[in-house]
């Protein structure tokens, strides 16, 4: 048996042992891009809003801010609800980038507050996930009290919902947690007609 | 002159190490990978400088088409199946167990009631090229609203958590309004709107 395998061998010719591997990285990149097309990476974010339930209790005009938004990204505003004492009721038109620092001016105190709170706590050592929970916390405490800013947030039928979420937005870059979505009135329907 | 001699190379060249590349790439995609649900339309969300997340895994979305068409869908598929029977039972329909089981399959749907069944018993791939108009919401005829029941009757007091709403920057206000009021008057205060992250001027 030895001595055939061993005149077998003699006769054989020596191969290479490399592969050409050009399939198999065709393959792999085939695989790569359907992964690449079918994958979600990242989780969407969220933003958690608290509708008011139904009537509430009365809030104080002199917290309150009405904001109503329009088509083309137009903005109207007056501080307080409804007419005011003297029985006036005036928009003044801005834009987003305007609302912000109206809802920043009014809300003056308790961001300064925040800022604050955050000095604190960075000062004591916390960073990151934890600065933000703790912050967040703060910042839901002070808006449970009564002299907190109330914005009232209306739209009419050509605003859009990128409109309302930015809005929504707005309130919370201000520190604002108490807001809400609420039915526009004929008045102010009127009024925005008459300001186009 | 002198003659200068240009050895003359293989073209061929070795592909292992471009092969280790491509498959270290694949492994890194098929461990990350989660597979993307199919969408009835494309929803371009707004942005926002909320960081938080939602258990995915669990939630009660409704869609907002740009043209204003509402969608509505569980992200589990065990749930799914509850829903449409219990949505059976709001309406007085049964389903058979087949058509639970295609249900179970359908991450959003925005289908009429009276279309349903026509719907699910499409092939899949007729599916997803099948124009779905919406579920209904205006007063006369609010399936929204029996969907939302069903869905309470399937999750209990979880709905309350788990309820989200994803909807196109440029989707009419009303339509929202609109979904927001049939929200409210179930008494789901407590909605997740699905956004993108945006930087926040604070920090």
């Amino acid at each position: 048996m030895a001595e055939v395998s061993q005149a077998g061998n003699r006769g054989r010719k020596r191969m290479s042992t490399r592969i050409d591997f050009t399939p198999m990285v065709d393959l792999g990149f085939l695989l790569i891009t359907f992964f690449m097309l079918t994958t979600a990476m990242s989780t969407p974010h969220v933003m958690k809003v608290m509708m008011p339930a139904g009537e509430g209790g009365k809030i104080g005009k002199d917290i309150a801010v009405t904001v109503i938004l329009s088509g083309s990204d137009r903005v109207y505003y007056y501080l307080g609800y409804g007419r005011d004492a003297a029985g006036q009721l005036e928009l003044k038109e801005t834009t987003m980038a305007g609302i912000r620092t109206v809802l920043m001016d009014k809300h003056a105190a308790v961001r300064a507050q925040v800022s604050a709170e955050r000095d604190r706590l960075i000062a004591l050592g916390f960073k990151d996930a934890e600065l933000e929970s703790r912050l967040q916390q703060f910042i839901e405490a002070i808006n449970t009290h009564r002299d907190a800013t109330f914005v009232i947030i209306k739209a009419d039928d050509r605003a859009t919902y990128e409109n309302l979420v930015d809005m929504v937005d707005e309130c919370r870059v201000a520190n604002i947690l108490r807001y809400a979505i609420v039915d526009i009135t004929p008045e102010e329907l009127d009024l925005i007609e008459t300001m186009l | 002159m002198a003659k200068v001699k240009v050895p003359r190379k293989s073209t061929a060249v070795d592909m292992t190490a471009m092969c280790d590349v491509a498959f270290l790439l694949l492994t890194f995609f098929m461990l990350a990978t989660k597979f993307r649900p199919d969408e009835p339309v494309i929803v371009d969300t707004p942005s926002s400088i909320s960081k938080a997340k939602i258990d995915e895994t669990k939630v009660a979305q409704i869609t907002i088409g740009r043209e204003g068409q509402v969608f509505f869908g569980f992200a589990n598929q065990e749930d799914r199946k509850n829903l449409l029977q219990n949505f059976g039972q709001v309406r007085s329909m049964t389903f058979t167990e087949d058509e639970l089981y295609r249900f179970s399959l359908i991450s959003t749907f925005g289908v009429p009631a009276a279309k349903l069944r026509e719907f699910l018993n499409l092939d899949p791939s007729q599916r997803s090229t099948y124009d779905q108009p919406g579920i209904p919401i205006d007063s006369a005829n609010n399936e929204l609203d029996q969907w939302l029941v069903a869905g309470v009757m399937t999750s209990g007091e979880m709905m309350h958590e788990r309820l989200s709403l994803k909807g196109d920057r440029k989707s009419a206000y009303p339509v929202v309004k609109r979904v927001l009021d049939i929200l409210r008057d179930r008494k789901l205060n407590k909605i997740h709107f699905v956004t993108d992250l945006e930087q926040n001027p604070n920090e």
